[in-house]
């Protein structure tokens, strides 16, 4: 199931949906409930490639080019194809990034051996793990990935905590957007241009 | 660029002028200059402040050309902070000029006779040096501010602000960018506090007459250039991250590896870590009309650099960088960005290095001063370093000094002098360079280049335990020799990812001297300018206890790995065998 089926809609009990002109300032607040974290509902077990692939719809070309530095549960991964996103997993990912520790950070980095101590391991033997039901995964998308990707995702929907979701109303002038309640609930938003 | 410029400003009848060939010390640019005239005439155990010592300001060996991204200005001196050797380089527009004046470098020698303070005007027509007492304590602002009606719009200025003037040992020196405005510092050592001692309060380049410098060889020059450039805008990170976001792209990605100082290194995660990342920091300065994508110097290809307007759209100060928004954030429990970008122009004005003055407020909030968080009270403690208050006076004097003064143990410096950026325990590799590095406690003494394309060394298996020693050793020795072509450090990126960048790099010198250097050439480079920086620093005093990162480092775990700094002791010691 792909980010903003069923799943995640569901798992957020209540929805909304904001509409920004293309350049309306709110989308750098919108964009940066990615960078913040948001939460997917989705199969788990997948390996980070294939949750990148088949629930955030990256491209292969685009997960091998631009998708540099991934981490999960803040270990920076070297095989993707090995890490594999469980419930509850926080998966981070980015372009590659500037400085030695940068560079360091990166998929596969002749530099690895300076992080070695919290390098991501993978507790399981790959992507064979694929097929273990459903469940929530928290994903960042931080700079390029996040400007590349984030009105994709947008448009189909995250799920983000109520206040979140009421400040980014607020923000866009369309504050009764997100009917007020829980603050700690979750809410299905969806971003469209227009 | 064969001209050595000596001023010394002790002489019997006030400062004396001197230009002499370069002679023993051609061949040389930026770090390596600095670090030859100092370890050849500084007395290492002098006083950083006293009339032996000396300060030596040098352009690099591409400074001044067509090359892009050569406009790094080198500073040197024994350091009034670490008691050692100390190279700081900044951007800006003055290594431009000053190569183009004819300049290898400028030495400031000797001690003033008096408290008169110093203008020294550098032109094609020659040096002029004025008394002129109206500029004292002057911030960094106000003085170009000033100088720029007489002295004019096309002049680059380095200058001192009140902390150099004051010479607290955190002082730095201001070179101005594009926009005349004082933001490129060589922050780190204090040198600030040198040039200050020598009672100059700046240095005027005006390079009106002169002419672009030209290669031996044009063509092949020309090709290289073109090679280079290229290199550089096709790499994803200096032809995209950083032009979009900045350095300060590095908050998110560094906080998510746990490797972000929070609270005086306390922790290394940032709950606000999203709040002052470069995308915020970027989609903010779009949205009230500032630059998010900005050169330093002309000629800068990169762009990494901003400018960050107020809430009210006006100028506030450049894109601060990411040590800064570290330093002044999260290492202080501080979210907010305007209040960075506030202690950020505060620092440019007062002229002290950004990332001393994080590290310090947050062992002063550590201390109880003030409490983790609390935005005015941080700016007001910089308001404090300005004034010279006693207080003031003790935070100035950096991290080291600051952490005595109130009984605080947890105190990251290395040689005195306070870590930059990266936790240690969660990046151990990066420690091994703090550790180490002849210049105390610095992120970019072991920033640069593939040590597989140079092969400096042998191949290094990033797989095996000892690489992390290996590596520093390299990246070190490496970094030192980047440093002396007076490139900017972010070229590192696309060369160490690219060979046939790095090719260019070398076809540039190569072109443009007339030489055949090898990668080899450029390792023993880097090699002998390590080997005099250590032998100063040991002729100075220090021993391979100063090679060590403070205790609490391999004894206090770190969230979120619960990690320590593991590298032994032993091992530290092995980085220089070569």
């Amino acid at each position: 199931m792909v980010i903003g089926g069923g799943p995640s809609r569901c798992a957020a009990g209540r929805s909304a949906t904001i509409r920004l002109p293309p350049g309306d300032p709110a989308w750098g607040e919108a964009l940066g409930l990615l960078q913040a974290g948001f939460l997917v509902s989705a199969r788990i077990g997948l390996s980070a490639r294939s949750f990148m692939r088949d629930i955030l719809r990256f491209e292969d070309e685009y997960i091998e080019g631009a998708v540099s530095t991934v981490f999960i549960d803040s270990k920076p991964v070297d095989d993707i194809d090995a890490a594999v996103v469980v419930d509850g997993s926080l998966l981070a990912l980015s372009a590659a990034m500037p400085g030695l520790v940068g560079a360091v950070m990166r998929r596969k980095s002749p530099y690895s051996s300076f992080r070695k101590a919290i390098s991501y391991s993978s507790p399981l033997a790959g992507p064979k793990a694929e097929g273990r039901g459903e469940g929530l995964v928290r994903v960042k998308l931080f700079n390029s990935v996040m400007r590349d990707r984030g009105r994709d995702l947008l448009s189909r929907g995250i799920l983000v905590a109520e206040a979140q979701a009421r400040s980014l109303g607020a923000a866009s002038g369309a504050s009764s957007a997100v009917a007020s309640g829980d603050e700690e609930g979750l809410v299905f938003l969806q971003v469209l241009e227009g | 660029m064969d001209t050595l410029l000596r001023i010394d400003v002790g002489a019997a009848k006030g400062p004396s002028v001197n230009k002499e060939p370069i002679g023993a010390y051609a061949g040389m640019g930026g770090r390596a200059l600095t670090s030859a005239v100092v370890a050849k005439e500084v007395p290492p155990l002098c006083h950083a402040l006293g009339p032996e010592n000396k300060l030596v300001i040098a352009p690099g060996l591409l400074s001044g050309t067509a090359a892009g991204q050569s406009g790094r200005l080198s500073i040197g001196a024994k350091s009034p902070l670490t008691g050692g050797i100390k190279e700081s380089n900044a951007g800006g527009q003055a290594a431009q000029v000053l190569a183009r004046l004819g300049y290898a470098c400028i030495v400031l020698e000797g001690k003033p006779r008096n408290d008169d303070l110093y203008t020294i005007v550098i032109t094609k027509d020659g040096v002029k040096i004025e008394v002129d007492n109206s500029l004292k304590m002057l911030g960094n602002y106000d003085l170009i501010d000033k100088l720029r009606k007489v002295y004019g719009e096309k002049a680059a200025y380095i200058s001192i602000g009140p902390a150099g003037e004051m010479k607290l040992t955190a002082a730095s020196i201001a070179c101005t960018d594009m926009e005349l405005h004082p933001t490129r510092h060589a922050g780190r050592g204090g040198l600030g506090a040198v040039m200050g001692s020598k009672g100059v309060k700046v240095i005027i380049l005006d390079d009106e007459g002169c002419k672009m410098r030209e290669p031996k060889d044009p063509e092949k020059f020309k090709a290289a250039n073109k090679v280079w450039i290229e290199g550089l805008k096709k790499h994803p990170v200096t032809g995209g991250g950083l032009p979009s976001f900045g350095t300060n792209v590095l908050t998110n990605i560094i906080n998510e590896a746990g490797g972000f100082p929070v609270n005086n290194f306390s922790s290394g995660q940032f709950a606000g870590a999203s709040k002052i990342s470069g995308e915020s920091q970027a989609a903010l300065m779009t949205a009230r009309g500032g630059q998010p994508t900005h050169g330093c110097h002309r000629g800068c290809v990169i762009q990494c650099s901003g400018i960050y307007n107020d809430a009210q759209g006006k100028y506030l100060s450049k894109q601060a960088e990411y040590e800064t928004v570290w330093a002044h954030g999260a290492n202080c429990g501080i979210d907010d960005l305007d209040t960075i970008q506030m202690l950020d122009r505060l620092d440019d004005d007062i002229g002290i290095d950004t990332i001393e003055m994080g590290v310090t407020i947050g062992i002063a909030m550590d201390a109880g001063l003030i409490k983790f968080g609390d935005k005015e009270g941080a700016i007001n403690l910089l308001k404090e370093v300005g004034k010279g208050t006693p207080l003031g006076r003790i935070i100035g004097c950096g991290a080291g000094m600051t952490g005595k003064a109130f009984g605080v143990e947890r105190v990251a410096v290395v040689k005195n002098q306070a870590l930059p950026a990266y936790d240690p325990r969660a990046i151990n590799g990066i420690g091994v360079t703090y550790a180490t590095t002849p210049m105390g406690a610095d992120h970019t003494a072991g920033y640069a280049i593939a040590t597989n394309i140079l092969k400096v060394g042998g191949f290094v298996d990033p797989l095996k335990p000892e690489g992390q020693i290996e590596l520093s050793r390299n990246l070190q020795i490496a970094t030192a020799a980047i440093d002396s072509t007076g490139m900017c450090l972010f070229i590192a990126f696309a060369v160490l990812d690219q060979p046939e960048t790095f090719q260019a790099l070398i076809d540039l010198l190569n072109a443009f001297y007339g030489l055949s250097l090898t990668g080899d050439d450029v390792t023993a480079l880097g090699k002998s300018v390590l080997t005099s920086e250590r032998n100063f620093n040991k002729a100075a005093g220090f021993t391979k206890e100063d090679d060590r990162l403070p205790m609490f480092f391999t004894r206090d775990p770190i969230a979120p790995h619960n990690q320590v700094f593991a590298v032994k002791d032993e091992e530290l010691d092995k980085v220089f065998n070569w």
